[in-house]
Formats: structure tokens, sequence, C-alpha cells
């Protein structure tokens, strides 16, 4: 593929292990120390995806940000060792289309550019409308028609029940269902252990869906009420 | 100026006033009784050098023009005093005489003065200068020529062929009998005026002595006080401050005498020209005496006004009071006020008593009853004031009391109050010590805030620094995972490197997670749940850990829901290491109790094991960085229980730890709700 990244962090620690995780999967890299350098290498054309720092000399992660969202339409991932809510909300709110909190896993890194460029490339505009039948929540698309669920464009494999369990849940998104419910619907019984039995489910449907399931974004227990997909 | 005149000057200067006004009060009473006893006339003539202008020797001449007059007069008697020469004629011939060949047209050597009568009038001459004896012509006394010839004294009808010629010595001679020529003579008669003058001169010296030294060394005295009118004042403050120290008291009964005086004063005053000023001086002294009284008495109101009440037996009475009272504490202070007032009352009632007794005793005058009542009414007015007093200062030290009640409460509530201090100083060093308890405790809280907060500021840093170096720990051992053909061994290391680095990770952000919860920054979106499907939800959620560890989870859950207000994720969070400290700690093969009661209106969860190691005593396990196995070889943060308990207690619950033996029991306890869940939310 050799799509070009650039990665911004003042720590050249970092930068070069990312480098190394990222060329592995075959992706070309530009390195930037600070945010005035991140500026000039942006405005490369094959640039594809920016991986940004926030706290850095000269010019902080943020600002580069604005400065780059003026001129170029690409994702922007934010990494950052601030990890509180507010922080996540600003660097969304100033253009980025991500957030990783440090320290983050590489998987989970390496997952999140995947799927970003392959919107990026393959889907288009993360904005660009989509079609009536499909039924679209950040990252994930679903096609009830056809009964297929896809991730980052890709189709995922469910076996029945977890795709009757997406089904209720991407037809109803952001609606939360306890555990009794979803049981009674998918199963046609009467609930018997209800929670433990749709959680099992809901773990491996995690598995195959989220980029990092131990942090879930989009199926998500509401602790004390049910469970529900995310509306992105 | 030195020491001594400071002193001298306003002494010398009161004195000249003191002296001034009295020579001066002096010389007036002098000469007015003069005056009055004199006439202005007397006064002059006291003053005469030469005899013939004074009053006296008109009066004489005149007597003897009279004697001169009368034929009876001329057969007994005759003068022999040659100060006096006279010749009466009638009809041309000589009837009686002292000296022959007198004769008005030329007087004798030695002699200056001539009175001719010719029948019908008058005439003299002084010096042979013509005297004007009848002026107008009508007699009124003021001439002193007490003669015939006034159109309202005609001449008697005895007069007619009367020629008098009367002559007077320049400066008579003293007449003694002792004259050989006198014993023989019928009667020998004096003339009497070589004594004229020495009437009017014996008052000369009297005069000059009572009126015109006084007078004159009065005046200079008070010009000097007025010139030395700023010593004089000095000399009025000094009086004023040994006046000052008399009791108001002593000063009001001085006034009876005073007014005495002063009417003494007014009437010696008023009788002045009737009184003999050198036989009865005593009452005069009134005069002077009723005026440096009064001078006393507006001097000391006028430096001393503001004082006066100060300066009474009463005040001095109420400070000696008070001066005492100040050695006592203040409840003290209150208990022998109210013993004062009953001994106050005790006597006037007794007194009452008698007196009612004695009103009826039959030998009792009017008056006398009268007295009595009025003084029984005087005590009982003093008694009032007293009691009036006292009741002031009681009140006085309730509101002190109350000032201090009122501080204590501000403190108490930790409120700022402008409640006044109290005068008492008993109370005031309460109030005092008070502020001094505060201001410590203050300083002692903010000092412990600031030691918190600079823990929890250092905390935060902390574990956001280590947040950047840990990136890069991760990235690399996961890139040496990633490595392909290394060595078993190499390989196993890779491992453990992974293991630590990923409870490392935990740690920091269980670190993060409780020193947010602490500074109060962890955000929480309190909502309706239901506590039971939450614990389910949990331990469903938990439930590959719990069959991994071998150990029997048993809950008692209701079946139903149990709605309570918190932050699901929060909650969550909470039970994840409540059961995984449970699992981490609890004696292998073990039971796990988990149960959710409602009781009343609150909702207790309680998690209950066994400890795989005896637990210690008197440890708070929710403390930051707490275990029970104090060497920290195990692999948890230390900051479960913690973030437990700072999570509940965010949320609004509550949270508690007890061991007994080896019995570990976790309690969470929520108020219960009759808030539900939005409708849309639940199908």
């Amino acid at each position: 593929m050799n799509e070009t990244i650039l990665v911004v962090d003042d720590d050249a620690e970092i930068v070069r292990a990312i480098a190394i995780l990222l060329e592995k999967e075959g992706y070309r890299i530009l390195k930037a120390y600070n945010g005035l350098q991140a500026l000039e290498l942006a405005m490369d054309p094959a640039l594809r995806l920016i991986l940004m720092d926030v706290m850095m000399p000269k010019l902080d992660g943020l600002s580069a940000v604005l400065k780059i969202r003026e001129q170029r339409n690409l994702p922007i991932l934010i990494l950052s060792a601030k990890g509180e809510d507010t922080d996540k909300i600003l660097g969304l709110a100033m253009g980025a289309d991500d957030y990783i909190a440090k320290p983050f896993h590489p998987q989970e890194l390496v997952a999140r550019v995947r799927s970003h460029l392959r919107r990026y490339t393959q889907l288009g505009d993360v904005n660009a409308p989509s079609q009536k039948a499909e039924l679209v929540t950040g990252r994930l698309c679903y096609l009830p028609d056809q009964k297929v669920l896809l991730a980052d464009g890709a189709p995922v494999r469910l076996t029945a029940t977890e795709l009757k369990i997406v089904d209720l849940l991407m037809r109803n998104l952001g609606r939360v269902f306890p555990a009794e419910e979803i049981y009674r619907r998918v199963w046609n019984e009467e609930p018997y252990a209800a929670d433990n039995t749709v959680m099992v489910h809901i773990r491996r449907i995690r598995e195959k869906i989220e980029l990092n399931p131990k942090q879930p974004e989009y199926l998500k227990v509401v602790w004390g009420i049910g469970y529900k997909i995310e509306k992105h | 100026m030195d020491t001594k005149s400071r002193s001298i000057k306003p002494a010398l200067a009161f004195l000249a006033l003191f002296l001034g006004v009295n020579l001066l009060i002096l010389a007036l009473a002098a000469g007015y009784t003069a005056v009055r006893s004199l006439g202005w006339r007397g006064i002059s003539d006291a003053f005469q050098s030469d005899y013939q202008n004074t009053a006296d020797f008109r009066r004489t001449i005149s007597q003897w023009f009279y004697s001169f007059t009368d034929p009876s007069w001329w057969e007994q008697y005759q003068l022999n005093d040659k100060n006096l020469l006279y010749r009466v004629t009638q009809n041309g011939e000589t009837v009686c005489t002292n000296a022959d060949g007198l004769s008005p047209d030329a007087l004798p050597e030695g002699y200056n003065f001539l009175l001719y009568f010719d029948g019908e009038t008058v005439t003299i001459q002084k010096d042979g200068q013509m005297v004007d004896v009848y002026g107008d012509g009508y007699y009124r006394g003021e001439g002193q020529w007490n003669l015939p010839g006034y159109r309202n004294m005609p001449t008697p009808e005895s007069c007619a062929g009367l020629t008098i010629t009367m002559a007077a010595a320049r400066e008579p001679a003293p007449y003694t009998i002792m004259d050989a020529g006198d014993l023989t003579a019928d009667v020998v008669t004096d003339s009497g005026l070589a004594s004229t003058g020495a009437y009017a001169a014996r008052l000369r010296l009297p005069l000059i002595l009572f009126v015109l030294v006084p007078l004159a060394a009065g005046a200079a005295l008070l010009l000097w006080s007025i010139l030395w009118h700023k010593y004089k004042v000095r000399a009025d403050r000094a009086i004023a401050w040994f006046t000052g120290k008399i009791w108001l008291e002593i000063k009001l009964v001085l006034l009876i005498p005073f007014f005495l005086v002063c009417a003494m004063a007014l009437f010696c005053l008023m009788s002045l020209y009737v009184a003999q000023w050198y036989y009865t001086v005593w009452p005069y002294l009134s005069v002077p005496g009723a005026l440096w009284w009064a001078y006393f008495y507006l001097n000391d109101l006028r430096y001393n006004f503001g004082r006066i009440t100060a300066g009474s037996l009463c005040a001095f009475l109420a400070r000696l009071y008070r001066g005492s009272e100040l050695s006592w504490p203040t409840g003290q202070q209150i208990v022998r006020r109210s013993t004062l007032q009953f001994a106050a009352a005790l006597p006037f009632i007794a007194g009452c008593i008698v007196v009612f007794l004695l009103l009826f005793h039959p030998s009792l005058s009017r008056p006398m009853v009268t007295l009595i009542l009025t003084l029984l009414a005087l005590v009982g007015l003093l008694l009032i004031a007293v009691q009036l007093w006292l009741m002031d200062q009681n009140r006085r030290t309730a509101a002190d009391m109350d000032a201090l009640l009122a501080r204590i409460q501000a403190a108490g509530t930790g409120q700022a109050t402008d409640a006044p201090l109290p005068e008492n100083a008993d109370l005031r060093a309460a109030v005092e010590g008070l502020n001094q308890m505060e201001v410590r405790l203050k300083a002692a809280l903010s000092e412990q805030m600031k030691s918190e907060k600079l823990k929890l500021e250092l905390i935060t840093n902390v574990s956001h620094d280590l947040k950047t170096p840990l990136t890069s720990m991760v990235s690399y051992t996961e890139l040496l995972r990633q490595e392909e053909g290394l060595p078993q061994h190499v390989r196993d290391y890779i491992l453990v490197l992974c293991q630590k680095t990923l409870r490392l990770q935990t740690m920091v952000q269980d670190v993060f997670d409780v020193s947010k919860a602490a500074t109060g920054n962890l955000p929480v979106a309190i909502g309706p749940l239901d506590f039971a499907k939450l614990l389910r939800q949990t331990l469903a959620d938990l439930d590959e850990d719990i069959q991994a560890s071998g150990l029997t989870l048993r809950t008692a859950l209701p079946a139903g829901p149990v709605w309570i207000m918190a932050d699901g994720d929060r909650l969550y969070r909470v039970f994840q290491n409540l059961i995984g400290n449970a699992l981490k700690y609890a004696l292998e093969g073990s039971r796990i109790y988990l149960t959710l009661t409602v009781e009343g209106d609150r909702a207790a969860a309680v998690l209950q094991n066994t400890s795989r190691d005896e637990l210690p005593y008197g440890v708070d396990f929710t403390e930051r960085f707490v275990r029970g196995d104090q060497s920290r070889t195990d692999g948890g943060s230390g900051l479960g229980l913690s973030i437990a308990r700072t999570f509940t207690e965010a949320c609004g619950g509550a949270f508690a730890i007890r061991t007994q033996a080896d019995l570990f029991t976790a309690s969470v306890t929520f108020p219960l709700t009759h808030t539900r869940p939005q409708p849309e939310v639940t199908p």
C-alpha cells in the first residue's frame, strides 16, 4: 500500500517505536519532533494520516492541528498523556478525528491507524452521505437487508446469535436494552441468568468489532440498566 | 521660665486679683458710706487747706452772726478769742465788741475775712474780694451762708438799726482759756474758729486710708491681674483642680451656707445707708465672702463641668465598688450585685417599719413627722438609684455575655461576626482566647489543606510524567515481543517485561484516578440505575476471572430492581475493584459472599471473604497505598479499596470496611430513589 503517515512527538524514542510498528505494517513514515516541523511536512501531497502529540515545544499539537485543518482534509489522530475526557473533547473540537491516550497499546494504535486509513482511502470522505439502507455508526456499517456488519468496510464474521444481537442493537442505535429483553428477543425464551448469557456474547462481539475490546467504543454496557451500541 | 516662677506667677496673679477686688470692694463700701454720711462737700472739706472754705466755718460764722443780733447775748457774753473780731452798733452806738475801732473799711493785720451787715443785707469780703452770698436770692442751703437777707429769709424786725462787722483771722491761733484776761471776764467764750478746720481735717486720714488708697491699690492690682491674664487662668485651673477633688455632694450641701452669705451680703448692701461700717465691719465681710464663694463655684463649673458627676461621692463609691468587682469572676459579680440589692433593701424596710411605729407615738409633733417622712423618702430615692445602677451593671454584663455567646456560635459555624467585644475584662479575655483558637484552627486547617493539595498535585504530576516513558516501554516491549528467532529464555524475559509493564500501566491509571477523586476533580454522571442489575452485570463481566480463580462466589441479590442514584461507570469500577480484591486475597477454595439487601430506605451491598493472610489489626484499608500485606510483593497498586471508597463517596454512597478475625467485609450503601430512567431509554 505504501501510504504515507506523519508521526509527530517531541519524544524521539516514541516516534521511532511508532515508526517501526507502522513500517512493519507497510506504511511510509515521516517524522517530526515539534509543531512547526509538522506544519512543513503536513503539506506533502502523498500524506494520508497524521499522528500528533499534544505537548510539544515551539508549537503545540492542538494549534498544529488547527493550522493543518485549514489546508488538508485527512485523518489526524491525537496522541496524548492527558487522558481526561475534557482533553479528548478539546482535541476533537480542534478538528482531530481520534484521540489515543498514552500509554497506548501498540496493537490498538496500529488498528486505529488502519481503521482510519481504510475509511479515508476506501470509503472516501468520512462525511460522505451514506446509502439509505445502511445503518452507520462511526466505523461500523450494518446492512439490514443482507444482514451484514461491516467494520471499516470489511465484513465481520458473526455467529447467528451474535448477528441477532447486533441486528437488534444496530436497528435501535443508542437505545439501551436490558439483558432480559435481549434474551427474550434473541432466544425467544423466558430469561434465565440473562446477564451472564448475554454478557458472554457481547464479549465475543466486542472482540470482533472493537479496536480495543477492553475499552469498547461501540458495544457498551450501561451499568445497572442494560446494553447498547453507541451512536457515533 | 523656671519652675519656681511657673508656680509663683499664677499665685501672684491670683493674689493680685483677690486683693484688688477686695480692696475695691472696701474702697467702694467706705466711699459710699462716706458720701452718704458726709456728702460730697464734707469730703471735699476734708481735703480743704483753707479753713474759711469749709462748711464748718460758714456754719460757725452764721451762728455767731445770729448771736450778735441777740441783745441778751450782748449783755451776758463777750468773745475773748481774737480769732473772730466783731463790733455791733445800734443806731450808731457800739453795743458790743471785742475790737474797738473795727470798721468794714480797713481790716487789721492778720485778718482777711470781713462780714458787714448794714441792717438789711450782708456783704462778705475775702482778701478784699466780694463773696457772692445770696446767689439768685433764695436760700437753699447750698451756699451754707445761713444769713438773713434772702427773699425767703427776710431780715428780722429786731435787726433794725443794727450794723454788724465781723473779721476772721487768716490763720486762727488755738485759743486757750489760760489767758489772764479771760479769768476776769464774766463769761469767757471761744469763737471755735480754731477748731473748725480740724473737724474736717480729722476725716482726711480715714478717707485716704479706707477709700483712696484701697481704690488706687485695688485698681492697680486688678490691672496687674488683667495683664497677667494667662497666669491668672493657670491659677484658675489649679484652683479648679483642687475644688474638683471635693465631692459634688459637699458642694451641694455648702450651697446652703453660700446662699445665707449671699442673702447677708445683699442685706448689707441694701442697708449700707444706715450702716456704721467701721463699727460693724464683720457683716460686711459677707460681700467679698459671697463674691469669692461664687467665684469658686463658677470656676469649678467652668473647668470641671464635664466631670461633675464623676467627682461625686456616689461616683467614688461606684468606682470603689466596680474596682473591687473587677477582681471577682463574672458569675460572682452578678451574684454579688443581687446580694447588694437585697442588703440595701433590708435596712430600708426596717427603717420603714420603725417610722411606721413612730408615727403613732403621741409626743411626735407634726414638723417632726414631716422631717422623718422626708428623710425616709430621700433614702428611698437613693435606694432606687442604687437599684437602677445595679440593674444597668447587670444589663451590661448580660450584653457582654450575649456578645460572647454570639462569638462562640459564630466560631462554631465558622462565620465571621461583627458582634461587639464585651467590656467585661473576663469575658473579653474569653473572646480573645476564642479568636486565637479560631485563628490557630484556621492556620492548622489551611496548612493541612495545603499539604494535602501539594501531595495530590505531586501524585497527578508524577502519574502524568510516568505516562510518557511508559509509552516507550509498552511500545518497545511490544516490538521485542514481535521479534522472531529469539531463544526461548529471551522470550520468557520479554513476557515478564510485558506483564510488568502492563501492571505499571494499571497502577499509574489507578493513581491518577484516585488523585482526581481526592481533589474533587472526578466527573460523575449521576442517574437512576438498578443496583441489583449492576451487580449481576459486573459479575457477568468478571465471570472469566471468577471462574479462573477457583473460588466460589455466592450471591443473594433481589429479583426485582433496586433503584438508586449513582454513576454506573464509577460504581462498576467500585465492584470490579472489590471483587478483584476478594479474588486476589481470599483463601484458596473458600467462598465469597455478595449480598444486596434493602433496609428501610437504604440498599446495602455487602461483599464478604475469608482472607488468605492474617489481617493486621487497626489498619484503614481504604487509605491510599494500604494493603494487608505490608511487604508489597503482590500485584496490586494498593489503591483498589481507596478508589472504591472515593468513587462510592463521589456518587453519594457510603463505603465501609470491617475486619473480624480473618473475615473481610466491604459494604457499599446507597439511599433508595423513586427516580426511574427516562422512558425512551428502556423499551
